[in-house]
């Protein structure tokens, strides 16, 4: 029997304010334990919530970035559990009024665009961490996270295969990443992924029974781990068995699943309105309003870049990858004044360079200025191109501006007769078997004494001045 | 003890030495709180020590220099915040109820915390894991709660007038059977910030006073908008005794016929209809109304009360404050045991029920009728007071003060003593019990019902019921 | 409605309380005697939905820098039951491994 497989996400992502969602502590990664809390986020007895305005804006919009219907009503309920990292044994979030429902992301993959529907995106309040390993005997808890908001984006199951999964959340982030939202740091949690995944008989219409991934701390985890639970629901499935629903924890190291399935553990959340928030009511106003406002989306982006300047879609694409490239790829246009030179920059030695260091482009710490500047000299002839890009590796691993370490190490390109034909005199002299079959008609040897000339100028050499010096000497 | 303007005046007049009321309080609470026949009504309090050595400045405000006693619910820096709760002993807050900063900014003396129902669930303070309140007016019997300490300090001189929290007449009920004032005001009206949360779309901080006047002078220095508090609403205060001295005259007072039946002790009921014949003597005009729903409001609230009481008492865990059980193994033990030592019978009782009414499958049986019910009692007042009635008046509890203990095994019984006082909670309205004529030489409550935000015509009724109570 | 021995317990569980059996026996009379006051709900024609509307009508919302956090008088250690390392310390759960995810709650 063939299966087809089923998927739907639950994104977690944590929204760029300065202060947490229901008391004005910092939210700044990684700052000592236990210090960016007051009563309110400690869930100290009488202390009472109070909605950050901030945190509102963003979530209206990223839902209306992702083509969402916002709610003019929503309402804050109480989730309850017990945890440690859970300091008042419940979290706020929405229910059954989100602040959005009925969103699309398009995906493109098998060359075609599938449109991913989005069910709903609501707000809530981030718990603080727990760590297990800190402490001998004990669990410790850190309430710095606490509070931090969040909204979660659900997808409906329109996913079909890991790849078309990795690909949505690919593209999902690199539209928060445009709506300037959340930074969307995995690796610091900024973006939470947990997967639901079934499979039905093929052309069957009602969904299986299904089961929640969780701790996907990277799209290749999520890829992977789906991978991993649909063999494990085939098996099962095709061995004639049912599945169970629940909760398999991602372990990725060995890459295994786990369940998470606790004897005790009947979830019940009780969900209720909160009575310390009144309803979030939204002006229809503001909601048109952010709208009007909504930063450029990828898709937009891309149609203006076209229009604007004369580039190849491919090429647009490239710079187009993530926000940060496309700003810095206007910023660079804008100074060297040309797009093409702009763009084969950017996307040639610039991603080379950052793909060397393992940095992003705006981690590089070169302005668009800088490079600018080094682009004019490479264009006004003091250095070649090839010796440009060495520059360019350079300025990413000193710091240092293009012109001063051209200058430094004496790199501009050498036009100077005497010094050229020093050079020249050299090579044919080292040369004499090379030199005999140039001129018994091998004429094609002529970029072989390019390259030792070259070689022997470590670079300077102007490769227009040096070619017509060697074909005088050598034709003589 | 004389009343809260006097005392204040007398202060800022330097007529009394400004430390000097708060030092005579200390001393009273001293004669009549401890040992085995005390009331009982102070969990915490100033010293002889601390109080001979008060620096109070006799130009703080309002109400400069007057002694105040703050229910053991609300957190304060300089006392231990208890809520009459094992798992709470010894706690020190690291800050303070917008209430009793509002209090102290006032000049007010804050001389000590009040004993009450632990997390001010019950209506007889017997609830409390420090041992029960009794009523100053007869020891053998209940102060009411759960805002029985306050109650008691009040009616005992102790001090002239003393917050509490009013989430279901834990401020109206305590005040009848003690025979002193006590107001709820309007949801909203009072910030709730740093008053430890039992159902938290009920709850409102109330007052204590010796007369009318006293319980006005405490709202006015407390009510107003708390940015830290999201349900306290931004509204200007007016001056709530503005109507001080308009009398009865032309006051038109419903009287609700479902506040008058069979649960009523005679006792009360004659009170009350005196009251009534002497109020209406003195010029307000009486007419029978009817809140229908009236009947549906207990279990109404109960339900709310008890399922938001199961997810506010979640916090209490051991992990970041209070007292934690740590003989157990592991984290759910921990969690078990420090919960289960910490928390007495009602509390645990009402954890249990509360959680019940909030399960995937008795939600909307329970919880979700109840918020409907709500709706259709609050709507019944809607109609009574546009249709020309300015306020209600009612019996405040059923009974009078009950003995020590009579309840205690019962608790439907217990919840029973609120069955007048819960409907103002659930509407939001403001409310205020006013002392009648005894029973049996036992207090006796009225209560009147104001519309939200009619502090001012609440008030102008209450004075002027008191009025022609201690005229007859 | 009545609610059984068997569900006072599931919910206590959910509560985090511990009841005995013979604690259960008098919790299930006393929860039961309140249900069945509490079912007169039941015999009631409510409309549905429909928010009580009390406090104000919306929540409010603040503005960065607007409410600075409220200052602690004592740090987070002075009232916690066990503080070691800048952290709040517990009993490790159960079942660690199986029924807790290592990143924190579940």
């Amino acid at each position: 029997m063939s299966w087809e497989l089923v998927i739907g996400l639950e994104v977690h992502v944590q929204l760029r304010t300065a202060e947490k969602l229901f008391c004005s502590n910092e939210t700044v990664f990684g700052a000592v334990p236990n210090s960016q809390v007051c009563p309110v986020c400690l869930g100290l007895p009488g202390a009472l919530p109070v909605l950050n305005g901030e945190a509102v804006d963003l979530a209206i919009v990223a839902s209306l970035g992702l083509g969402c219907r916002v709610h003019e009503l929503s309402v804050f309920a109480r989730k309850s559990y017990f945890y440690p990292d859970l300091p008042k044994g419940y979290q706020i979030t929405q229910f059954s009024e989100p602040l959005a429902t009925d969103g699309t992301v398009s995906v493109d993959s098998d060359g075609e665009a599938h449109p991913i529907r989005i069910r709903r995106i609501h707000m809530e309040e981030d718990a603080g961490k727990s760590i297990h390993d800190r402490i001998s005997g004990g669990t410790a808890v850190d309430l710095n996270r606490t509070g931090v908001p969040l909204i979660e984006i659900v997808t409906e199951p329109d996913l079909r295969t890991p790849a078309q999964a990795r690909t949505f959340l690919q593209e999902l982030k690199r539209t928060l990443e445009y709506l300037d939202v959340s930074d969307c740091n995995m690796e610091e949690g900024s973006l939470r992924v947990d997967a639901n995944v079934s499979l039905r008989a093929a052309g069957a219409e009602a969904y299986g029974v299904k089961t929640e991934v969780k701790n996907l701390n990277s799209f290749s985890a999520v890829e992977r781990s789906v991978v991993a639970e649909a063999e494990r629901q085939t098996a099962i499935l095709e061995a004639g068995g049912k599945i169970i629903q629940e909760t398999l924890l991602w372990d990725e190291r060995d890459g295994t699943l786990r369940s998470m399935r606790s004897k005790e553990e009947s979830h019940d959340y009780r969900y209720f309105p909160d009575p310390d928030l009144p309803p979030l009511r939204l002006e229809a106003e503001r909601i048109g309003r952010l709208e009007a406002e909504l930063p450029e989306l990828p898709a937009q982006r891309r149609a203006r870049l076209m229009e604007e300047h004369d580039l190849d879609g491919r090429d647009v694409d490239v710079l187009i990858a993530s926000r940060s490239l496309a700003d810095y790829f206007e910023a660079l246009e804008a100074i060297v004044g040309e797009a093409k030179a702009a763009a084969n920059w950017v996307k040639g030695p610039l991603l080379k360079e950052a793909n060397r260091v393992q940095r992003s482009v705006d981690d590089l710490e070169i302005s668009p200025a800088a490079l600018a500047e080094l682009i004019a000299l490479v264009e006004d002839g003091t250095v070649s191109g090839a010796m440009g890009r060495k520059v360019l590796g350079q300025m990413v691993d000193s710091g240092k501006t293009a012109s001063g370490i051209i200058e430094e190490e004496g790199l501009s390109q050498v036009q100077d007769s005497d010094e050229l034909s020093a050079w020249v005199d050299a090579v044919i002299e080292e040369n004499s078997d090379e030199v005999e079959r140039y001129r018994s008609g091998e004429t094609r040897l002529i970029g072989y004494f390019v390259g030792q000339t070259m070689q022997k100028s470590q670079g300077r050499a102007d490769p227009k001045a040096l070619s017509a010096l060697l074909r005088d000497r050598l034709d003589d | 003890m004389s009343d809260i303007a006097s005392i204040a005046k007398s202060v800022r007049d330097g007529l009394v030495e400004a430390a000097e009321p708060a030092r005579t309080a200390v001393a009273r609470l001293n004669e009549q709180d401890g040992g085995s026949q005390g009331l009982n009504a102070f969990l915490a309090a100033l010293s002889d020590a601390e109080a001979s050595t008060l620096d109070v400045p006799s130009d703080g405000g309002r109400i400069s220099g007057v002694p105040v006693a703050v229910k053991d619910n609300m957190t304060t820096l300089e006392f231990p915040t208890t809520c009459g709760s094992r798992i709470l002993e010894g706690y020190r807050p690291p800050y303070e109820a917008t209430v009793v900063r509002r209090l102290r900014e006032a000049g007010a003396v804050i001389v000590g915390k009040t004993n009450l129902d632990e997390f001010a669930m019950g209506s007889s303070t017997e609830n409390s894991a420090y041992g029960p309140v009794r009523n100053p007016r007869d020891l053998t019997r209940v102060p009411g709660g759960s805002s029985g300490g306050s109650a008691a300090a009040v009616a005992a001189g102790i001090v002239p007038g003393a917050l509490g929290s009013d989430t279901g007449g834990s401020v109206r009920q305590p005040a009848s059977f003690c025979g002193v004032v006590g107001l709820k005001p309007t949801y909203g009206r009072v910030s709730r910030y740093g008053l430890v949360a039992f159902a938290s779309s009920l709850d409102q901080v109330g007052m204590f006073g010796g007369t009318v006047a006293d319980a006005a002078e405490l709202l006015q220095a407390v009510a107003g908008h708390d940015p830290r508090d999201s349900t306290s609403v931004d509204r200007p205060v007016p001056d709530f005794s503005q109507e001080r001295d308009a009398g009865a005259e032309g006051l038109v007072v419903g009287v609700p016929a479902e506040y008058f039946g069979d649960a009523l002790e005679p006792g009360v009921k004659a009170s009350c209809q005196a009251a009534l014949a002497a109020f209406e003597a003195s010029g307000a005009r009486i007419r029978e109304v009817s809140l229908p729903h009236t009947a549906y409001a207990l279990s109404a609230y109960y339900v709310i009360a008890t399922a938001e009481a199961s997810s506010n008492l979640a916090r209490f865990d051991g992990v970041r404050y209070g007292v934690r059980d740590s003989s157990g193994e592991d984290l759910g033990e921990m969690y078990e045991r420090t919960r289960t030592a910490g928390f007495g019978r009602e509390v645990k009782r009402r954890i249990l029920l509360g959680t019940f009414a909030l399960t995937a499958g008795y939600h909307d049986q329970y919880y979700g009728r109840a918020q409907s019910v709500r709706g259709l009692v609050a709507g019944d007042f809607e109609t009574v007071f546009g249709d020309g009635i300015d306020v209600l008046f009612t019996p405040t509890s059923p009974t009078v003060a009950f003995p020590l203990g009579e309840r205690v095994q019962d608790p439907l019984q217990m919840y029973l003593a609120d069955i007048f006082t819960v409907t103002a909670n659930l509407a939001g309205l403001p409310a205020i019990s006013v002392p009648l004529g005894p029973s049996d030489g036992l207090p006796v409550g009225g209560q009147l019902i104001a519309p939200q935000w009619g502090e001012t015509t609440l008030f102008r009724a209450a004075f002027a019921l008191e009025a022609v109570v201690e005229a007859g | 409605m009545s609610i059984s021995r068997e569900e006072i317990l599931q919910i206590a569980t959910l509560a985090r309380l511990r009841v005995t059996d013979a604690e259960s026996e008098a919790l299930s009379q006393d929860l039961n005697q309140i249900l069945e006051y509490f079912d007169m709900l039941a015999s009631l024609q409510v409309p549905e939905g429909g928010r009580l509307g009390l406090g104000p009508p919306r929540a409010p919302e603040r503005e960065p820098g607007q409410i600075p956090p409220d200052p602690m008088a004592q740090p987070p250690a002075d009232s916690a039951p066990d503080f070691r390392e800048e952290f709040f310390v517990v009993p490790s759960p159960p079942s660690l491994g199986e029924a807790d995810d290592p990143g924190g709650s579940p």
